[in-house]
């Protein structure tokens, strides 16, 4: 028997503001699976992105992780799924007023009875495989954009969360660093066996990690594909979802 | 559910066992019994570590395993790890150097001698910065008044507004009220001994000489030492700071030296305006209050003002201004470049320029002791 999604949404419907963006989503994530969601600008991303981590309620639909309903549950059963997701936002929205290494063990101090030398233990060995050591206590302000957005990694990967929700991992990175977020990705897929969860339009990215993507139409409000990238690529119907992808442009 | 973490002795090897379910939400299983096995005599030759039933295992397998891996380093002993998940060891390849000791063996707290250095250079390093940012005023003012300084005007005429102007209303406020709560105690305690016709004479030289001077520090304290603190902080944190300097232009002529500036001119004329409040609140309460007579208490105001203990409040009042100026703007600069250390030098700035109002006031008093004043 094929094991149960660990993700499934159901008939979502998001809006921002008062406009709906997306109507009638349906899509399942499977355990394991690195799952990219794509879509041209305004197309809802980011609101998809917020209504699964809990910051937004759909205006219609639902979402079920580990087959438990996440918006028609309680705020308390909610909380309880939300420990066990680790989401980076775009640009890493680290706290500001304090360093590097507190933004990581803030997680690890709330959710874990970890003791306190553990709780730096574990900290720092997440700054290290972002290759941050060194900069532990430095504060947002004090290291480059792109080493907030590897610190942002760390804070959100510090619980060994069972699903991850990544925005824009790599766009504020060079070539080099893109390539290093990617191979991040594949170790926890593999090595722990997360899930992952990509909202990203860094096509090169998304081909080198994604075993299945969606696209988010803007103009039509709703998802337009589904499937491996590199077969959406060739074969989606949709010649918009072609071109994104850099294959045949109509 | 099998133990996460089991130690036994085989021959010459410590044999350490991986089983159950890892999670950091349960914490990490005591290394103690591990720190013990590595210790016993006859010394081991060797720890291997397999695993056996391990259900699930993450960062914290890593943490066990880079401490294990440091205590053996540290006791000469070989490790074997290759039966451990190969996910885990790559992890501690990262995690090399990065963790702290096995439980029992964590760095001890240093001697006294050595914190007592360790606070004296501290101290020493604090004093110089100090000194440093006093001497960098100086120059700065020194260059100003040799009109060596480019045409910064604007700035000092934006300090004269917010160190005069701003702080009138607050002090009036502070000053009145100030003025009225010495009168009607030194009415009511002087009336008990027949005394009370001398409560003007007293309340006028204590306005004068005290409290119209102290009432101005602690409003340029409370209002200017933390907007000026703020605002400095803002801009190092936002750069613009390293931004002036790149442009040839010294934060001490252009952020400094016009607010000690303006505060040390607006002080003592912050002075007068408060002794007048003051006094007024006096008169308000002393005849609306006490009934004693207008022209009487007034007639007994006039004849306690005299010079010298004007002079002397209006010296505190520049005194007071220099003391916030220098406060504000020091914690301000020197505070850090994270936002976070926006509202530790407000914070910072109010308390240290408070402090150092009452403190200055303090040695004043004794120097014009010292001169009669």
């Amino acid at each position: 028997m094929a094991e149960a999604p660990l993700i499934e949404v159901r008939g979502l419907t998001l809006t921002r503001g008062s406009s709906v963006v997306q109507r009638g989503l349906d899509f399942t994530v499977r355990r394991g699976q690195v799952f990219a969601i794509m879509g041209d600008t305004g197309a809802g991303k980011s609101t998809l992105l917020r209504n699964m981590v809990g910051l937004q309620c759909p205006v219609e639909g639902d979402l079920l992780y580990f087959g438990e309903g996440f918006w028609s549950g309680t705020e308390e059963d909610r909380e309880r799924l939300k420990a066990r997701f680790g989401v980076l936002f775009a640009g890493g929205a680290l706290l500001s007023t304090k360093t590097l290494l507190e933004n990581v063990t803030l997680g690890l101090r709330l959710h874990t009875k970890l003791a306190d030398e553990d709780v730096l233990a574990v900290a720092r060995l997440k700054l290290a495989l972002m290759g941050l050591t060194g900069l532990e206590h430095h504060y947002p302000s004090e290291v480059d954009e792109s080493r907030r957005a590897w610190a942002g990694l760390a804070r959100a990967t510090a619980l060994d969360p069972e699903i991850l929700f990544l925005e824009e991992p790599s766009t504020r990175l060079d070539p080099l660093g893109a390539r290093r977020v990617n191979d991040l990705i594949r170790r926890l897929r593999d090595d722990s066996g997360a899930t992952v969860v990509l909202v990203s339009n860094d096509v090169p990215s998304i081909f080198a990690v994604a075993d299945e993507a969606i696209f988010l139409d803007s103009e039509s409000k709703t998802m337009t594909a589904r499937g491996n990238p590199a077969h959406l690529r060739d074969h989606a119907a949709d010649a918009k979802v072609r071109a994104f992808l850099g294959g045949e442009r109509s | 559910m099998a133990e996460r973490l089991s130690v036994f002795r085989e021959g010459p090897d410590v044999v350490v066992r991986l089983g159950g379910a890892w999670s950091l939400q349960a914490g990490l299983p005591s290394t103690a019994e591990l720190g013990r096995a590595l210790d016993a005599s006859p010394a081991p030759r060797r720890v291997r570590v397999e695993e056996s039933a391990l259900e699930r295992w993450d960062s914290g397998l890593a943490v066990v395993l880079g401490r294990l891996e440091m205590a053996c380093a540290d006791r000469g002993i070989e490790l074997d790890l290759a039966r451990t998940p190969l996910g885990a060891r790559r992890l501690l390849e990262v995690a090399r150097g990065t963790v702290a000791p096995l439980a029992g063996r964590v760095r001890e707290a240093p001697p006294l001698t050595e914190a007592v250095g360790l606070w004296a250079i501290a101290w020493g390093r604090s004093l110089g910065d100090k000194l440093d940012f006093l001497g960098s005023t100086a120059l700065a003012l020194g260059r100003m008044l040799l009109g060596r300084t480019r045409r910064l005007g604007l700035g000092f005429t934006i300090a004269l507004q917010e160190a005069g102007v701003g702080t009138l209303p607050v002090l009036a406020l502070i000053a009145f009220a100030s003025g009225g709560i010495l009168a009607l105690l030194a009415t009511q305690q002087l009336d008990r001994f027949g005394a009370l016709l001398l409560a003007p004479n007293l309340v006028a030289i204590v306005i004068l000489r005290e409290l119209g001077a102290l009432t101005t520090g602690i409003a340029l304290a409370g209002r200017l030492g933390s907007a000026n603190a703020a605002e400095l902080a803002t801009m190092v944190a936002g750069e613009e700071v390293d931004a002036l300097r790149t442009a040839g232009v010294d934060p001490f002529d252009l952020l400094v030296v016009p607010r000690v500036l303006a505060l040390v001119l607006m002080g003592p004329l912050l002075v007068l305006y408060a002794n007048a409040l003051g006094l007024l609140g006096s008169l308000f309460v002393g005849v609306g209050l006490m009934d004693v007579p207008a022209a009487l208490y007034l007639e007994r105001t006039r004849a306690a003002m005299s010079l010298e203990p004007a002079i002397a409040g209006l010296v505190k009042g520049a005194a007071f201004g220099f003391v916030v100026g220098m406060g504000s703007c020091y914690h301000g600069l020197r505070r850090g470049r994270h936002p976070g250390a926006v509202g530790k030098a407000a914070q910072t700035a109010v308390v240290t320029t408070v402090l150092g109002v009452v403190v200055a006031d303090a040695v004043l008093i004794l120097f014009f002791k010292w001169v009669r004043l």
